[in-house]
Parts: C-alpha cells; sequence; structure tokens
C-alpha cells in the first residue's frame, strides 16, 4: 500500500530505439523500475549503456519507443506537448552536464527564470525573489547575484544549475552526469549539497555519474548495461 | 490563447531578447544600419512624393479651382454653351447669409472662364483665359512669381499677366500690347488690346493653360454685364469640411430654385462637349470640388505614388530577408539555450514570442532613427531650395525645385509598414525555433 502511494515514477516496459540510416540501436530494451519519493538514486553503466537515453525519457524531453512512463500519476504518452511542457516545469528539475545556464542573464535572473513561467509566481516578485534567494544561499551563491555565468568557475555554475532546477520545488530532480564537467573536490561539494537538499526538503534526486566514489554515496543504485538493467539495489 | 500570452511576466523575455541583441552587436548593428537605411530611404521618398502631391494640388488649385467650386453654364441657345453664371452676386449673398455656411468659408472670390486667342506682332496662339481681380485675390502674386514686371498691375484695367512660355511662343516682353479676340455667343469675333505688365515664372505644363487678365476685359470682349462671372470660388478654412458644405451649398441653391447640373466629376473644361449638345438653355448651376477640376492631373500623383510602392517593396523584400537570416543564425548559435528553456518548461509559443520579440525590438529602434533622419534630411532639402535640372521634371511636377514634404500619416505609415514587415520576417525562423526538440539541450557534443 505505502509503496503504491509514495510510487513517483514508474517506468513501465519501456525500450527506446534510435535510427541511425538503416541502423537501429535499441538504447534502451525493457525497462521496468519504480522510484519513490525522497529517493537518492544513481545510474550506472558503462559508455553507452544507456543512461542519458533513461534519464531523458523520465525527464519528459523524450518519449519512448514502445512502454509507458507514469510520472506523478500521469501517463505521459497521453499528454500534448503543452501538457508535458508544463510537466517539466511544475514536477521536474533539470541538471545538465553542461550547465546551460542562459549566458546573458545573470545568476539571480537564471535561478528566478522558471519562476517567471510560472503563472502563479510570474506576477509575484516578492515570494519570487524570496524563494531565489532562500536557494542561492543554499547553494551559497548569495553573494555573486550579478555575475555572468561566464564570470563563475564551473562548481559555481554547477551550483546555480541546481539553485535553478530547485527552484520551482519540483518532487524530481533530474542530473546527467552533474559532476563529469568538475574536479573531483568541487564534484564531492555537488553531491554533498544535493545530498543535503535530499535530506531536508525530500526532494528526489535521480543522477547518472561514472564516478564509483559518487556511486557509493547514493542510496540506490541501478546499474544499466546494454539497455538492460543488470542490478538495482538498495545500500546500507 | 491569448489570455494566456500575457499571464506570463515578459520583463525577463524582454531582459533576454534586449542582451542578445547587445552581445551580438556586429550582427545586430548591420541589421539595424539596413532596417535603419531602408526606413531612411523610405521617408525622403514618401516626403518627395506627399511633397510633389501637396505643391500640385496647390499649384493646380491655386491657378484654376477654389476649394469649391459654384459655376456652370449659360446656353443662349441649344447648341452653344459658355462658362458662366448669370446675377452672382445674388448666389453670393445667398451663401454669405447661410451662418451655416458663412461659418466655414475664409475668402470667396470669383473669376471669369474664358478661351481666346491672344495675338502678338509676330504669331498667335490659342488658349485658356482668366479674368481675376486682384483687389479679391491679392494673395494670387504670392504663388505667381513675376520673372519679369509686376502682376499686381493686372489690378488694373487693360493689363494681363502671361507666363514665360507664352512670351516665348509669342515673342513678346513686358511692355508690349497684344491683341486679344474671343468668340461670342453670336458667332463674332470681338477684340480687345491688353498691355503685357508680368511676365510669370513657369510652373512646369500647366502654364500653358492659364493667362490671367483683368476680369473687366473679359467681361468688355464677351459683352459680359457686371452681374456675370465666371465661376465662385470659395475657400474653406477648413478641407476637411469640404464634402459637408458641399452638400449645403447644393441644398441652398436647390432650395433657392437654382437648376443644377448632374454631378460630373471632371474639370469644368471637359464639360464643353456634353454641355452643348444637351437640348436646354438658361443658366445651370454646376457644384465643384478642387479635386475634380484637377483630376485630369490625378495621373502624376498616380505615377509618383507606384514608384514609391515598387521601391517600397523591393526594400522591404530585402529587409524581410535580412531578418529572416539573422534570426536564423541566432536560433542556430542559441539552440542549446532554447533546448534547455523548454527543458526547464517554456512553452513553444513563448520561444516564438521571444524571437520575435527580439525583431521588434531592433526593427522599432532602428525604424525610428532612420524616420527620425529621414525627416531631418528631408526638412533641411526643403530649405535648400534645390532647383530640379530636367525640363521634363520642371513640367509636369509643376515646380522648378524639389519640394519635399513630411507627413505624419506618411512617418507613422512607414514605420508600422517596417516593422510589421521584419516581424513577418521574423515569424517563420521564430517557429522553427519552437519546434526545437527540449533533448537538442542535452545531447550536443562541443
Ligand atoms: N541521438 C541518438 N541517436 C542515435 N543513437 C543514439 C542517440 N543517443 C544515444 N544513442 C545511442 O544509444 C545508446 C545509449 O546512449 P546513451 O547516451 O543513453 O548512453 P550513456 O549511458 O549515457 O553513455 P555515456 O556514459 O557515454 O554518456 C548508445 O549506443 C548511443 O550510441
Ligand atoms: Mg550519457
Amino acid at each position: 500500500m505505502t509503496n503504491l502511494i509514495s510510487n513517483l515514477i514508474s517506468v513501465e516496459n519501456v525500450c527506446k530505439d534510435y535510427k541511425l540510416g538503416a541502423v537501429t540501436v535499441n538504447a534502451l530494451k525493457e525497462i521496468n523500475i519504480k522510484i519513490s519519493i525522497g529517493e537518492f538514486m544513481t545510474i550506472a553503466g558503462p559508455s553507452g549503456s544507456g543512461k542519458t537515453t533513461l534519464l531523458n525519457l523520465i525527464g519528459c524531453v523524450d518519449v519512448p519507443t514502445e512502454g509507458e512512463l507514469v510520472i506523478d500519476g500521469k501517463g505521459i504518452s497521453r499528454l500534448s506537448d503543452k501538457e508535458l511542457t508544463e510537466l517539466r516545469l511544475n514536477t521536474i528539475g533539470f541538471i545538465f552536464q553542461t550547465f546551460n545556464l542562459i549566458p546573458v542573464l545573470n545568476v539571480y535572473d537564471n535561478v528566478e527564470f522558471p519562476l517567471l513561467l510560472k503563472n502563479d509566481l510570474s506576477k509575484n516578485k516578492k515570494e519570487r525573489k524570496e524563494r531565489v534567494m532562500y536557494f542561492l544561499d543554499k547553494v551559497g551563491l548569495a553573494d555573486h547575484l550579478n555575475h555572468r555565468p561566464s564570470e563563475l568557475s564551473g562548481g559555481q555554475r554547477q551550483r546555480v544549475a541546481i539553485a535553478r532546477a530547485l527552484v520551482s520545488k519540483p518532487k524530481i530532480v533530474l542530473a546527467d552526469e552533474p559532476t563529469a564537467n568538475l574536479d573531483s573536490e568541487t564534484g564531492q561539494n555537488i553531491i554533498d549539497l544535493m545530498k543535503k537538499i535530499n535530506r531536508e526538503d525530500h526532494t528526489t534526486f535521480i543522477f547518472s555519474t561514472h564516478d564509483t566514489s559518487i556511486i557509493k554515496q547514493a542510496q540506490r543504485v541501478v546499474v544499466l548495461k546494454d539497455g538492460h538493467i543488470s542490478s538495482d539495489e538498495m545500500m546500507k | 490563447m491569448f489570455k494566456y500570452m500575457f499571464k506570463i511576466n515578459l520583463s525577463k523575455i524582454f531582459l533576454i531578447s534586449y542582451r542578445n541583441i547587445i552581445k551580438n552587436r556586429a550582427r545586430s548593428a548591420i541589421l539595424a544600419i539596413a532596417i535603419l537605411l531602408v526606413t531612411f530611404i523610405l521617408t525622403l521618398v514618401m516626403a518627395i512624393t506627399a511633397g510633389v502631391d501637396d505643391n500640385l494640388t496647390k499649384t493646380a488649385s491655386t491657378l484654376m479651382s477654389g476649394d469649391l467650386n459654384v459655376g456652370g453654364f449659360y446656353k443662349i441657345s441649344s447648341s452653344s454653351a459658355a462658362p458662366a453664371v448669370t446675377e452672382y452676386t445674388k448666389i453670393t449673398s445667398l451663401i454669405m447669409n447661410d451662418p451655416n455656411i458663412k461659418s466655414e468659408i475664409s475668402k470667396i472670390v470669383d473669376r471669369i472662364r474664358g478661351y481666346g486667342r491672344l495675338i502678338s506682332d509676330e504669331t498667335s496662339m490659342d488658349m485658356p483665359l482668366w479674368g481675376v481681380d486682384l483687389r479679391n485675390e491679392n494673395y494670387l502674386s504670392k504663388i505667381l512669381k513675376a520673372h519679369e514686371g509686376d502682376f499686381d498691375r493686372v489690378i488694373d484695367k487693360g493689363n494681363m499677366a502671361i507666363f514665360e512660355y507664352h512670351a516665348r511662343k509669342l515673342k513678346v516682353k513686358v511692355g508690349d500690347v497684344v491683341t486679344l479676340s474671343v468668340p461670342t455667343q453670336r458667332n463674332t469675333n470681338n477684340t480687345k488690346d491688353v498691355k503685357v505688365v508680368a511676365i510669370l515664372k513657369d510652373i512646369g505644363f500647366l502654364s500653358q493653360f492659364s493667362v490671367f487678365l483683368n476680369s473687366a476685359d473679359l467681361r468688355d470682349v464677351y459683352q459680359m454685364k457686371e452681374n456675370v462671372t465666371g465661376v465662385i470660388m470659395i475657400y474653406l478654412k477648413n478641407l476637411n469640411k469640404l464634402k459637408d458644405v458641399e452638400n449645403k451649398v447644393n441644398k441652398l441653391l436647390t432650395d433657392n430654385n437654382y437648376k443644377l447640373m448632374e454631378k460630373d466629376q471632371r474639370p469644368f473644361f471637359l464639360k464643353f462637349d456634353k454641355v452643348s449638345s444637351e437640348p436646354w438653355r438658361g443658366q445651370k448651376i454646376d457644384i465643384t470640388t478642387w479635386e475634380e477640376e484637377i483630376s485630369f492631373l490625378r495621373w502624376i500623383i498616380k505615377i509618383f505614388n507606384a514608384l514609391t510602392m515598387i521601391f517600397t517593396v523591393i526594400l522591404l523584400v530585402i529587409i524581410a530577408f535580412g531578418i529572416m537570416n539573422a534570426v536564423m543564425i541566432a536560433i542556430k548559435e542559441r539552440t542549446i539555450e532554447i533546448g534547455t528553456l523548454r527543458a526547464i518548461g517554456m512553452q513553444k509559443i513563448m520561444v516564438i514570442k521571444m524571437f520575435l520579440l527580439e525583431a521588434f525590438l531592433l526593427s522599432a529602434t532602428a525604424s525610428i532613427l532612420g524616420i527620425t533622419l529621414g525627416a531631418v534630411v528631408a526638412l533641411f532639402l526643403n530649405i535648400l531650395h534645390i532647383p530640379i535640372m530636367s525640363e521634363a521634371f520642371r513640367s509636369f511636377l509643376l515646380s522648378n525645385e524639389l519640394i519635399l514634404s513630411v507627413r505624419i500619416d506618411n512617418i507613422l505609415l512607414s514605420f508600422f509598414i517596417v516593422v510589421i514587415v521584419t516581424m513577418l520576417g521574423a515569424i517563420y525562423p521564430s517557429y522553427r525555433a519552437s519546434k526545437l526538440k527540449p533533448i537538442v539541450a542535452i545531447n550536443h557534443i562541443d
């Protein structure tokens, strides 16, 4: 029973094929996973095993060739582009490997941006400011409000990206190799930050990584191999 | 749908658009300069066309029409037609005693319309004749500049002003006497000697159609009574009231049992054939507007409008492709950014709006600058009184110098046209941008 209620993401018999000319790559084959609220989960596996593909499907930026994903109670195959966009805005936060901040906006404006896309908050400047400052404080960048992304280090940029992903209080935060472009110490800081937010706000984190020291810190490790789940373990 | 578009706070989108324009300074500047140049040229071309229109209208209506004309024909026999208004003072006082009409009138004058022959020692020529009373039309000498002599002397009986064109043809100078010969309704010719007191500067080919005599002299040769004139010319305080005043005068004269001619939108000199073939006799009144009297000149304006139009279309096509190209490049460069925005929850329509806004900011700023520059240059060129070198152009522009007229409605028109065309040019690439999949934010390698 409790399992049903806390089920946030359900991946059901999902296949994803990529067609490259005459060749079809079966990137994901019959994947089944259930993910609950508050999990801190990593997707591991060798290069080309399908980690990014799976995260993209969960993030609703791509659609499966077969099977269904249910995100926060909604079967995504039945959603229009507009509804999928709304789902991404309200339920999912993205942290990109390459940070993907908007270059012409400063730190504050970048973090605030998702809130401006939300009908309820786009007119409420005070509430927006409180939220932005709360999360910038959390990621330790409250004193860099007016910096442009180009004026920040990689670690700082990724922290801005985390604040942006969190600011709309999504239930799910997805991160595809969030530390791949950072040195190991900075990477560890980012993981610590994600752990802290997971603990404090019960935000569900799903991230992929190659880094074994980071894999060890996850609560749950799903290992992909050639588009299959080769293991799915709860740690500790 | 529309409501949705405005629910969202646009200020940050505005900021993104603005900052991107600044960031891509070089590309924005090239495009902005192109738009600026186009609006600049457009403003100048429109000013020239408007100047031609204004000048043509002013000159033509000064030479041959009031704002509103009460003219008509008197037929002594069924086959004749004289452009005359009998007992015109009665009509004038009827008009001036109607307070609703009187309040709209700035000036009311009358002229005699004639057609006859001028005979000099060397040669002779047939032409239209105007009998004017300079005591009433004292402003004429401000518009008709004398090349030689003094136009104001036409105030005295026996004096006449002709144009350079006539002077050349007739080989006469100021002070020479020519003989005026006109056919009367009784199939005879009456003659009278008049003295050339002024040779006026030509104002294009219309000069051929006008010489100015003292109205008393024309009355003499036509044996017209004192209370007969050719046309009552009414000038209004406000030209927008023209239709209104025309209707009022029409009703006033109909109510007072004047017979009015059927509406015929041609100038009076093209009506002779028709009137002389009609069976009625006596007096009929014809109320016409300045536009009708100079309608035979509209083709000049039409040519100018057509040229302006062709020119405008060419410029706008260039601009549309320019902006389309620029937005395409911007979208290519910003693929990841667009994908990211889509991934974090920006709707397609918002992506379109973002790029349209960018195009709008650029084109609105550039066209405002271009128009301002164009207007300033047009006004400046006007002050310089640049002479028109080509005889042919002088002739059909009715002007010896370039006249530009900057009109507010033209300025607004070119602003809106340029902005709308740039937006149209930006729509397709913006639409393409909105079609970008959010996954492009992730799957890139660089
Ligand atoms: N857009 C694409 N077009 C064609 N094939 C693709 C595409 N994206 C991924 N693939 C293929 O699908 C398979 C899974 O790719 P995916 O990127 O999900 O792997 P990954 O586990 O994220 O690898 P990495 O650790 O290198 O990031 C690979 O064989 C890859 O070549
Ligand atoms: Mg990957």
